[in-house]
Parts: structure tokens; sequence; C-alpha cells
């Protein structure tokens, strides 16, 4: 078997003390912000990216790994002891896991989200290890068409999945887009929207963009409007353990959370929330006793959770595979990638397979170290609950100055990022949604490289576009993707009283 | 904005020794990239084998093709002796290509360190088995021969144009596409996307051994070890050209301390460690230092100027 | 968090700057490509096509989104954890965090990294309802100067710790 013969040598990879030593530093910090809120992976990755620049890459990508599980873990533990989802895929713990919480069985809801989501992680990473190289032999057939028809998916499905409204997404896409085109033109050196500024002639960093808006923008928007409710942390007495029930019936929900969550986290802008809540429905649904729900049912809690890491391995598949980032975390890690001038996709199993077996077995190793930081370490994890937010978020913007000043020292960049950090602001209160942006960011270059490739090589003639079978499946899917919700408007208004909240 | 001045000090030579003067080493190009790595790895050398220990200071500056890097080093670092920069084959042609850039030439050459060698190749299912078919192919319907390489103005481009001219084709109508990274051209290639590509030999030979793309030449005056493919001169196509990289000094430095820094890296180059380390990533160890070096990159430009003037890069 | 609050919408003036804002980039495109060439050789589309056509969509949705604020569509705030959405907008709290974002541009530079960052961290906590302004600057330098050395260590040079040409 290659493939297992190309996971031991990944193991062997891990398995050094350095590189177990950054798992270990990963899985920690990914916990830590998993259980604050307000910082999530997506933010940390950035906030790590000067880092790559003395660390090998092997290394950096175990770390982050870490962190993109931890935070999942993580998330658990917040939203199950303050009611507060620690991160988007941990909402719907929030429901069932505080209740349980407030029943006195927290220690249970901690447990079988903890265990749950090993297993779920364990099961989405064996999958990822089977299914990744077959992926990944696509990239021989695919051409630049078919990376242009990829990117018009992603850039279409993550606006039309993610935020309110299809037209706010859009907004926030071509944002992105906008910014992804300042800089040098790579085919023709041109110089584009760079107003004659010698620091705009390479574009504007991801990093900036990224920590700006995620992270300032989110400073800016808390403070404006800010909640006078303290936080309530619900203690949890006696060990964090299962009783032999709860095992019973937390068992089948982790199976099935696994199930639901990797192949969705597979998808394009399939992400980790469509899955929980997927999870949370169907456990309703199937359940013995339905009247518990709402009421602190741990099969509510089981399911979801080991959705959402499952999840997360599915979404290493396209973005080792392909190139694809599917979340906004996935979309800085490829920044990552770029920084150290790699570029997943199928090349990455090939030329770099140290670094990409490494890194899929260092997932089965933070899994278990998750385990084992989270099942008995949880009360720890809990006081950093106790960090006043004035300090946490002035906190949250000295390292995001850090990671500016750190890869710049330029006061043109620290410029850029309070401005971006306005446009952060402006988004939060519209409920523009900043991932779309992002990926316009991060894919838009791309796009734009691969579509001028393939009509040159078709010597200008579009119908190569769609010449071959994938670039046209992929193109019409994305097509639908956007008509669809349209039809659906224009039909409802036909019917109805015009309502703008439909079209939202 | 990406003005990534990424400097990163790191102190090379601390074996316990207090650091005199480190040198000011300016990398015109991103972290972890190719003048990076050579620079970073040449300046290791010259510590470890004991001719400069003092230490090094890099400051990473990419941008315009490396050209925002050497403005900024002429203009910091006039008349000082411990300044060195990266630089090689690209940035003459970004030099070229970028308009009111700085030149080269203010510099003080101190030393060529490495080369790295071009192949040709071809889809393994490909007609075209020999350089003479690739001209014919480009006189026939250059627009349906997609050229690939890497970036435009680059050494790929440069090779590219040259064998487009030796079939007598007006550079204009060259079809080039241009790919950031070799590993994505070599997979296109393999895949039949692009008819012929131009990269450097040891990114072609993992995918060549494997049987899926096959070289049909490689630019070097020699063949090859380990690649089975004629010169482009044993196919009649008089060009030997490859992707160098060296060091300069700063303007206005003392002759003395140029003398010096040529010394060391001569020296440096010899050592056994340097070699391996460049034959991991493909690399030959090709020192020419001070006026040869000067010489060679007079005749470098000499060379490229008219043909990237032609594609249309150079202004 | 207060998921059953009522959001509380954007002032009435307020609710045109999206809609003006993606106008206002969509032209700052649509200008910029009539500077780029459309076309190249080949490919039939060059540097100008991309700029060209986001300028187009940005400008369209600009259009969109104005018919939806004629129409009296509100445009309501994002549900975040630490806000209250339910409350009118603080200009005081978000001018105070503002000037913490802002005042390093110019700090960093001349103060060096740990004194800038103190400054921006004490606006921030002041922001977030400290009224210990001398303690927060103190823990600001504290935590400024800790992140400083662990950056440095990992090889992230981040400047010298002190301002560049002394006090």
């Amino acid at each position: 078997m290659a493939v297992l013969d190309a996971l031991m040598h990944g193991f062997a990879v891990a398995l050094q003390p350095m590189n177990l030593l950054w798992a270990l530093v990963g899985c920690a910090l990914g916990t830590a912000i998993g259980v604050l809120p307000g910082i999530g992976p997506a933010l940390t990755i950035t906030l790590l990216l000067p880092v790559t620049v003395t660390m090998s890459p092997t290394a950096a990508f175990i770390i982050f790994a870490g962190v993109f599980y931890g935070a999942m873990y993580g998330g658990s533990t917040t939203s199950i002891l303050i009611n507060t989802p620690g991160e988007s895929g941990s909402m719907i713990t929030a429901l069932e896991g505080n209740r349980m919480a407030r029943n006195g069985r927290g220690a249970a809801a901690l447990a079988t989200a903890a265990i749950g989501s090993f297993v779920a992680g364990t099961i989405g990473t064996i999958l990822l290890t089977v299914a990744a190289p077959t992926i990944s032999e696509i990239a021989f057939v695919f051409g630049p068409a078919e990376y242009f028809a990829l990117a018009v998916l992603a850039f279409t499905s993550v606006s039309v999945v993610l935020g309110a409204s299809i037209l706010r997404g859009l907004v926030s896409l071509f944002f992105g887009l906008a910014l992804a085109v300042m800089g040098t033109d790579y085919q023709a050196g041109l110089p584009r929207l760079t107003f004659g500024v010698p620091e705009l002639s390479d574009g504007i960093g991801i990093t900036v963009v990224l920590v700006a808006m995620f992270a300032v923008g989110e400073i800016l928007f808390v403070a404006s409007r800010l909640s006078r409710e303290p936080q309530k942390v619900i203690a949890v007495n006696g060990p964090i353990a299962m009783s032999r029930e709860d095992w019973q019936r937390s068992w089948k929900p982790w199976l099935r959370g696994a199930a639901l969550g990797f192949p969705i986290g597979v998808m394009p802008a399939g992400g980790s929330e469509i899955p929980t809540l997927l999870s949370y429905t169907l456990e309703r649904r199937l359940s013995k006793n339905p009247e518990e729900f709402g009421h602190g049912a741990i099969e509510g809690v089981a399911g979801p959770e080991a959705a959402n890491n499952a999840a997360v391995a599915g979404v290493m598949v396209p973005l080792l595979t392909l190139g694809l980032p599917t979340s906004a975390t996935a979309a800085v890690m490829l920044a990552a990638f770029q920084n150290y001038g790699l570029q997943p996709g199928p090349t990455l199993f090939t030329g770099n397979p140290e670094l990409v077996w490494g890194v899929i077995a260092s997932l089965y190793i933070g899994n278990l170290m998750l385990l084992v930081l989270n099942l008995p370490m949880a009360r720890v994890w809990v006081k950093l609950l106790a960090i006043p937010k004035p300090h946490l978020y002035a906190g949250i913007l000295i390292f995001s100055l850090v990671g500016v000043w750190g890869l710049s020292q330029s006061w043109v960049e620290l410029l850029a990022l309070a401005l971006l950090g306005l446009v952060g602001y402006g988004f939060r209160c519209c409920s523009v949604p900043i991932a779309p942006a992002l990926i316009g960011l991060i894919l838009g270059p791309m796009a734009e490289l691969q579509l001028r490739r393939a009509l040159a090589i078709g010597q200008g003639d579009p119908m190569t576009l769609v010449s071959s079978p994938i670039a046209a499946g992929l193109l019409i899917v994305a097509a639908l993707l956007l008509l669809i919700p349209l039809l659906r408007f224009l039909r409802s208004r036909r019917n109805e009283t015009p309502s703008l909240t439909a079209a939202q | 904005m990406r003005k990534t001045m990424l400097s990163v000090a790191i102190a090379v030579g601390f074996s316990g020794m207090a650091l005199a003067e480190p040198a000011k080493v300016m990398v015109p190009a991103g972290a972890g990239g190719g003048y990076d790595t050579t620079t970073r790895l040449a300046m290791t050398m010259l510590d470890k084998s004991g001719e400069f220990k003092d230490g090094a200071v890099f400051t990473n500056k990419p941008g315009a093709g490396g050209t925002l890097g050497l403005g900024e080093f002429i203009r910091t670092s006039k008349g000082q002796d411990n300044a060195l920069m990266g630089m090689g084959v690209i940035l003459l042609g970004a030099v070229m290509a970028t308009k009111g850039s700085p030149q080269i030439t203010e510099t003080a050459p101190v030393a060529r360190l490495t080369f790295e060698y071009n192949g040709l190749a071809v889809p393994a299912n490909s007609p075209i088995r020999t350089v003479k078919d690739l001209t014919e192919a480009l006189k026939a319907n250059p627009g349906a021969v997609a050229f690939g390489g890497g970036s435009a103005g680059g050494v790929d481009h440069i090779i590219a144009g040259m064998i487009a001219k030796s079939a007598g084709l007006p550079l204009q109508r060259l079809n080039y596409i241009a790919y950031g990274g070799g590993a994505e051209a070599v997979t296109q290639l393999a895949g039949g996307k692009i008819a012929v590509l131009v990269s450097g030999a040891s990114e072609l030979k993992g995918l060549a051994d494997a049987g899926r793309v096959r070289i049909i030449a490689v630019t070097s005056d020699k063949r090859l070890p380990g690649i089975d493919a004629p010169t482009l001169k044993e196919d009649g196509v008089d060009i030997a050209m490859g992707n160098w990289r060296g060091i300069v000094g700063a303007p206005g430095m003392s002759a003395a301390a140029r003398k010096s820094w040529v010394e060391r890296f001569a020296k440096a180059t010899e050592n056994a460690e340097w070699k391996a380390e460049l034959d991991k990533s493909g690399l030959q160890s090709a020192y020419l230092g001070g006026d040869d070096f000067a010489a060679f990159i007079a005749s470098e430009n000499a060379r490229i100027r008219p043909i990237l003037e032609e594609l249309g890069v150079a202004k | 968090m207060t998921a059953a609050a009522k959001p509380f919408p954007v002032r009435r003036l307020s609710r045109w700057s999206l809609p003006v804002g993606v106008l206002i980039l969509g032209a700052i495109l649509l200008r910029e490509a009539t500077d780029l060439p459309l076309t190249q050789a080949y490919a039939g589309i060059g540097p100008g096509f991309f700029v060209l056509a986001i300028g187009l969509v940005l400008t369209a949705l600009g259009l969109a989104l104005s018919y939806q604020v004629m129409r009296g569509a509100i445009f309501e705030p994002e549900e975040t954890e630490g806000a209250d959405i339910g409350r009118p907008m603080s200009w005081t709290g978000f001018l105070t965090a503002a000037a913490g974002v802002f005042l390093p541009i110019g700090l960093i530079g001349h103060a060096g990294f740990p004194l800038g960052g103190a400054v921006a961290y004490a606006f921030i906590t002041r922001a977030y309802g400290s009224r210990k302004p001398l303690a927060d600057v103190l823990i600001g330098f504290a935590v400024a100067s800790i992140t400083w050395f662990a950056f440095t260590r990992l090889g992230v040079q981040l400047g010298g710790f002190f301002p560049p040409g002394g006090f």
C-alpha cells in the first residue's frame, strides 16, 4: 500500500522530538484561542505568519494544523460553561451543552465533547489519508481552464452560502478581488491601482488585510457596542468522565456526526457550521427521548462536536490536494504555503511528500494530544476566561501590531492596517461577511492568471474555458448556486408583496 | 504594499565570540526564495570555513523584480565596506524591465557563486522529439506552441526568446505562458496543457524519470550528469544560458574591502559542504570573482537586452 | 451574548454608507481600467480586463444596494461575541478604540515597539471600560515587551527595543 508507506514516512517526520513539540505548541495554542471568545483559528494563524520566515514549512504547518484542530476542542469548553461559543462551529454545542452544565452535568458534557472530537477527528483524518492522494491525481487533468472554473465555483459558493444576503456576500467578494488586482500585473509587468506608491508595487499583503478585517475590525466593533452583561462561568464538580449510559447515548451520534462533517467539510464553502447544525437536527429526530432536547440532551453535544472536528479534516482535503481553501482558516493556511513559495495541490504530494505526510501524521498525533490536554485539564483552560475583557482585546491589538510590523516595519502598512480595520468595522455594522473578501483576495490572482493562461493557450478562443467536461461542470454548478436563489427571490416577489428581507 | 522588509537578524557566527561588526546583507527578494537561500547559504559558509565569523544581518526587500531592494541598497549603503547584496541574472532582466530602475553597475561586483542549468521538456506523448521538431513547429504555427516557463523577463523567458529567434520567428509572436512556480508548470506540462516548458533541469528531472515528461535538451555547455538529453548546441541552436546568482558589494566600497570579500568567497566556495548543499537543490558551484565577475555581468547584459527588448519586456 | 435582543439598526443617513462606499470603489477601478491595456496578444484579454470587470460588477452591486436602501432596507449589525447589538453605537467607545489603532502608525517607528504598543494598549483598555490608565500603560508595556522579546527570539525583527534615536 503506497498510502500506508507514505503515512509511515509521515510519522517518522512527525515523531521527531522537535516536531512533537511544535504539535504540542499548536494544540495548546489552539485550545487556548478556542476557549477565548473573539480570537479564532484564522486570526491566530495569521498572527503566526511572520514566524514562517525562520521555521521550516513542516514545523510551521504542524503548528497550524494543531491550532486548527485545537480551536474546535477549546471552543466547546466555552460553549458548555459560559453559553458563548468560542468558535462559530461550536454554536450548536452551546444549546445543549450549557443546559447540561446548568443541570450539574457539565463534566459529562465536556467529556462527550472531547472524546467525540477525538473519535471524529481521527475518523476524519483517516478519510483524509485515504482520499487525498486519489484526489491529488486530478492535478494532471487540471489545466488553467479547470483551475479558473474551480476558483469561480469557490467565489460563488462562498458568497452565496456565507452571510445574511447574497448581495452583501458578493460585495465582500468583489472588495477582496479589488484588493487582489493591486500591485504589478504578473503577465505584463504593468502596475495596477498602485497610485504611484512604490510600497504598493507588490499589492497589499494578505496578512495586513486579514489582521485588519478580523482583529482590528472586531476590536472597533465590540468597543462601539460593548455588552454590559458579565460572563458567568458555571463551575464543574467531580472528574470529567461519562457514565455507562452516557457512553451508550454518545457513540452513535459521534459516528453520525463524523459521517456528516467530513464530506461537508470537503465541499467548497462547506465549513464547520452547516454540518453541526445538520447533526443536531438529525440527532433530535433520531433520539428516543426528543423531549430532552433543549434541556440538556447529551446527543445534542456529542453529534455536533464530532461533526465540527470531522469537518476540519474535510477542509484539509481540498486545501492540500487542489490548493482550494473552503474556509477562512484554510485561506490563511494557503497564504502560509504561498509564503514558502509552495503551491498546494498535487505537486505538493510529489514534490514535498515529507511535508504533506508529516502534517497528516501530525494530525493523528495532535488529536491524541488534544484529548489529553482537554479531558483532565478542561478546568485549567477555563481559567483563561478570567482575563478581563479590556486586557483581552488590548492584547489582541498588540499581537496584530506584531504581525504587521514584524513583516514590514513600514508605517504605510500600519496605516493600511488601521484603514482596513475601519472597513472591517463597517462590514460588521452592515452584516457584510468577511470570509468572501479573503477568498477573493487569495484566489483572485489565481483566477485571473489561470483565465489569461487558458485563453493564451487557446489563442483567445473563449470556448476553451468550457471545452473540458470538468471545467464546464464546475462552471455550471457555480452558475446554479448563484441563479437558484435569484430565481427563488424573483418568484417570491411575483407572488407576494415585495419583501426586502427575503432578498437580504 | 507588501514591501515585506523581512529584516531577519541571524547571528551566524555565535560560537561564544563577541560580534564585531556583522555584514549587512540585502536580499532583494522574499524570504525562502532562490536569492534568499543562496545568499544565506553563502554567508553561513563564510562562517563555517572561518573566513568571516562576525555574523550577518539580513534584510529581505522583495518587490518589482528585486529593483526595490537594489534601490534601497544603493541609497542606504554607499561607501560601506561591510554591506553586501545577493543578486543574479533575474535582477539584470528586472532592471531592464523597470522604468527608472537603479543600475547594477553602481554596485561593486564581488563574486558569482552558483549556476543552475535549464532543460527543455515536452509531454511524454508529444510528437516533438528534438529541438529541430520544436523549431519547425514554431515556424509552422507559433500560436499553437504554448511555450511555458517562469515569470516574464526571467531566464526561462529569455531562453524561449533565444530559441524562437533561432527559428527566425518575430518574438512578439511567441506564445509565452508565464508560471510562478516550476512545480505547477511541470504538472501542467505532464497533463499536456502546454506544448513545451523551459525550467530548471532539476525540477524537470522528477517527472522525466517517472516517464510523464521528456527532456529534449539542456541549456548548458556540456551534457548534464543524470539527464539523458543533448545540449542545445548539439542540436544546432548556439545558446548556452543558465540561472546564475552572485554577490555584489556596496557602491563605493573601498578596493581593499572588495578584495578581501572576493578572497573570502573564493575560499568559502571550495568548501565541500557548500557543494553538497548546492547539490541538494540542483545548483552548481560557479565561482567567478571580482573584475572577471564584473566583465561577466557586462556580457550578460549585452546578450539579454536585445532579446528582452524584442520580447517587449525591456523598456 | 444576548441573542434575544433586537438588533439596533443603523441610523438613517449611515444606511447610505455601504452603497456609496461600494460605488466609490467601483468608480476607482473603472478609472484605473481606462489607463490599462484591455487586450493582449494570444490571450485576448490584457491587464485591464479584470480591473474593468471588477469595477463594473462593484458599480452594479452599489446600484442594487442603493435600490434596497431606497426601498427601506435596513442593514443590521452582525451578532458578535462580547457585543450587544441591541444597543446604539457608542461614539466614545469607538473613537477611543480607533485612537488606539491609529496612534501606533507614527508611534511605533519613532518610539519603538514596546512604548508604541503600551500607548495603544492603554487606549483599547479604556475603550473597554477600564479606568486605570496608569496601570494599563504599565501592563501594556509589559505585554508589548514580552511579545517583543518572544517574537525577536523567533527571528522576527521588530526594530530596537527603545526608540531608534534615543529618548
